[in-house]
């Protein structure tokens, strides 16, 4: 069953099927277009329509009332195409270039991409292409296969091209994928006649209105302001819409061309190889190509699409297939949960840490200066790489099988307990389970030794790649009794962690420095005035002088706040604010 | 490419100058409407489509060299019966004319060429 329409051929009466009728006036307006700047246009019409009603009229008797597509067909078959017609057209076309001709019996309609089925090799994209840059498709093809050897690109965008460019099928079709080509002129006129379009339509709302309200005046005059405004922006609006569909062209394509650069371990993450730096973390069990068609269906349908859209915004394409939207979301869907799905099994691989925390044999006398000094056990090739990751940087020695991972270790100085110095190392890595953590954890590589009045401390920790980054650290736990006083090396500049001392200096700036274990933390002993304003200044807000008053509990705080007492059973607080005095009750 | 091109733009451009002489020529005979025309044009073997008459006829009448009456048609909408007024009898002997020596002058200058 289909829909019927009645029409008026040349004074008959027909009935005809949608599809038919569409092809038909495709076919009358593709006759028009080409005569249209022909005197007698209008006459020349009309006798073809004449014809075609007579051609027409012939297949229609009384069981069969109504014109199919096959009919349509046959009519023109015998009328020819309006590319036939050229032979017979007007004499002041004749003159010229054929590229010139074609462009004068094709203006006025604004040029279209479409795949041109009637030349083609596969299936009509590049023909298609040239026609609508008025080139030989011979150059686009060629290009395509140049593409074609950088991986398979050319393949693949003839494969995009040829889903989203429609074959040119009816005349009309063709005879846009021939039509003025698209520049400023043929866009300013398509903006033109659009914004002529919405003028009548809102004309005629307007007289809707103007009907039942009769304000002529300011309907006009809303009426205009609407129509300049809706020129302004549709136009706008299409500009920008080309912009941003080359812009998405080209991103997407650049940034689909580095996934597969970086999928094909070209390119580097932060000095590492993309390979490097996914085995570093994935064991040899881990499906890495599982996981790198899942980034690259993750990452590249999205690419593609942006692309797609791009493409379908520039050429003014506005056929759209929901298999295609439908399947490359499924596709990217599928991507994701792999992606994430193998992401997870690495990630667990990270949730169990196990410190292995031992204590380093030292035999200290509490009078003698406690000299603390790295022990610089790493030597830096030219090939290593420097890689910033975690919690610090990270130096690679590649050349070694299977690779080295360097590290610093950080070092923690506390009170002790007790009247001894005691050193602790403290080596934690992840795992799936305690047990392959605290594996890992003892391979780790890191020594710290006593020399005399001298504590050396390896500067670097390290580990081989076969245990596999699993948040390796090494920290070193120094605990020093009261009045032992200290020299904190410049050789471990940059390792003291987080070490509180009574002046508020910054870690770093503690090296090449005498320190004393005191009751409230570290004391300065050989500090300079700037030194120590430094210190002040570096955390202004929150330090606070702390004394700790003797035999009992209570400390009192001093800072730019005022004066605190902390008690266990009272707190005194003296500040702008006045004299706070809280008990606490038993 | 181009070279096909131009082919067929030379091609086209020959047969146009004819197919003016021919529809003349069958409408020397006497009236008749385009149906008419193309199929004793298709009979003697000029190959065009119907589509090709109709802006022709148009623009020799145009021109004053051919006249129409309207005809009630039983088969379809009222027909056009085109014939020849003295001036397109005129042209119709002057196109002959020129035909005939163009012919002889390049059939001529084939054979010589050809024997060469």
């Amino acid at each position: 069953m289909n829909k019927t329409l009645t029409i008026n051929l040349a004074g008959l009466v027909f009935n005809i099927e949608e599809n038919a009728y569409q092809l038909l006036k495709d076919y009358l307006a593709a006759i028009k277009n080409q005569f249209k700047n022909e005197e007698g246009c209008d006459e020349i019409v009309a006798d073809i329509e004449a014809r075609l009603a007579e051609l027409l009229k012939a297949k229609t008797h009384a069981g069969k009332q109504v014109l199919v597509d096959a009919d349509i067909h046959d009519a023109i078959n015998i009328m020819g195409k309006p590319s036939d017609f050229e032979d017979a057209s007007s004499d002041e076309k004749q003159a010229g270039s054929v590229s010139h001709n074609q462009k004068t019996y094709y203006s006025n309609k604004t040029r279209r991409v479409f795949r041109d089925g009637d030349n083609k090799v596969l299936g009509g994209v590049c023909s298609g292409i040239a026609s609508y840059f008025d080139t030989d498709p011979l150059w686009i093809r060629l290009a395509l296969v140049v593409l074609f050897f950088g991986f398979g690109s050319g393949l693949l965008l003839y494969i995009i091209l040829w889903i989203i460019i429609p074959e040119a099928k009816t005349t009309a079709e063709k005879l846009e994928m021939r039509g003025d080509p698209i520049d400023i002129n043929t866009i300013s006129q398509t903006i033109k006649e659009e914004a002529e379009q919405l003028k009548n339509r809102v004309q005629d709302f307007g007289n809707g209105v103007k009907n039942e309200f009769t304000s002529q005046r300011s309907q006009s005059v809303g009426n205009k302001i609407g129509n300049l405004i809706y020129t302004i922006f549709h136009g706008i609006f299409k500009v920008i819409s080309k912009i941003f569909g080359a812009l998405f062209v080209l991103f997407g394509t650049l940034l689909f061309v580095a996934l597969l650069l970086v999928l094909f371990n070209v390119g580097t993450v932060d000095g590492l190889s993309v390979n490097e730096f996914l085995h570093a973390f994935a064991g040899s069990d881990f499906p890495m190509f599982w996981f790198k068609t899942g980034l690259a269906m993750c990452v590249g349908i999205p690419l593609c699409m942006m692309v797609y859209k791009g493409l379908k915004l520039v050429l003014g394409i506005k056929i759209s297939y929901r298999w295609l939207n439908l399947s490359a979301g499924v596709l990217w869907l599928v991507g994701l949960i792999l992606c994430l799905s193998l992401s997870i099994t690495l990630l667990i691989d990270f949730t169990e840490e196990a410190p292995l925390k031992t204590q380093i044999d030292t035999h200290f006398t509490n009078t003698d200066t406690l000299f603390i000094k790295g022990n610089n056990n790493y030597q830096k090739n030219s090939t290593d790489l420097d890689f910033g990751f975690d919690r610090g940087r990270w130096l690679i020695n590649n050349t070694a099988q299977p690779s080295v991972w360097w590290s610093k270790s950080r070092i923690k100085i506390i009170t002790s307990e007790n009247d001894s110095v005691s050193v602790f190392m403290i080596k934690t890595a992840g795992g799936k389970q305690k047990t392959d953590a605290s594996l890992r954890a003892k391979n780790i590589n890191y020594n710290a030794a006593q020399q005399g009045s001298v504590l050396l401390l390896d500067n670097y920790f390290s580990f081989t790649n076969t245990d596999k980054f699993r948040h390796q650290s090494v920290d070193v736990l120094i605990k020093l009794p009261k009045n032992k006083i200290v020299y904190l090396d410049n050789t471990l500049r940059h390792q003291w962690y987080d070490v509180e001392n009574v002046n508020g200096i910054g870690d770093a700036e503690m090296s090449g420095k005498y320190w004393k274990m005191t009751e409230n933390g570290l004391t300065c002993l050989s500090c300079t005035e700037e030194d120590l304003k430094k210190g002040d200044n570096d955390d202004d807000e929150n330090s606070s002088h702390i004394i700790n008053i003797h035999d009992s509990d209570a400390q009192v705080h001093i800072n730019k706040h005022g004066i605190e007492v902390k008690a266990k059973d009272a707190h005194v607080k003296i500040s702008a604010d006045g004299i706070k005095v809280e008990e606490k009750k038993k | 490419m181009k070279q096909t091109i131009n082919t067929e733009n030379t091609q086209s451009q020959m047969r146009k100058g004819v197919l003016e002489l021919c529809t003349l020529s069958v409408l020397a005979i006497g009236e008749a409407y385009p149906t008419e025309i193309i199929e004793q044009l298709k009979s003697s073997k000029m190959m065009i489509v119907e589509g090709t008459l109709y802006p022709l006829l148009t623009r020799l009448k145009n021109a004053n060299y051919l006249t129409y009456r309207w005809e009630e048609s039983t088969s379809g909408p009222p027909r056009k019966y085109y014939k020849l007024t003295p001036e397109g009898e005129a042209l119709l002997k002057e196109l002959e004319n020129t035909w005939d020596e163009m012919v002889d002058a390049v059939n001529k200058l084939l054979k010589e060429n050809k024997n060469k």
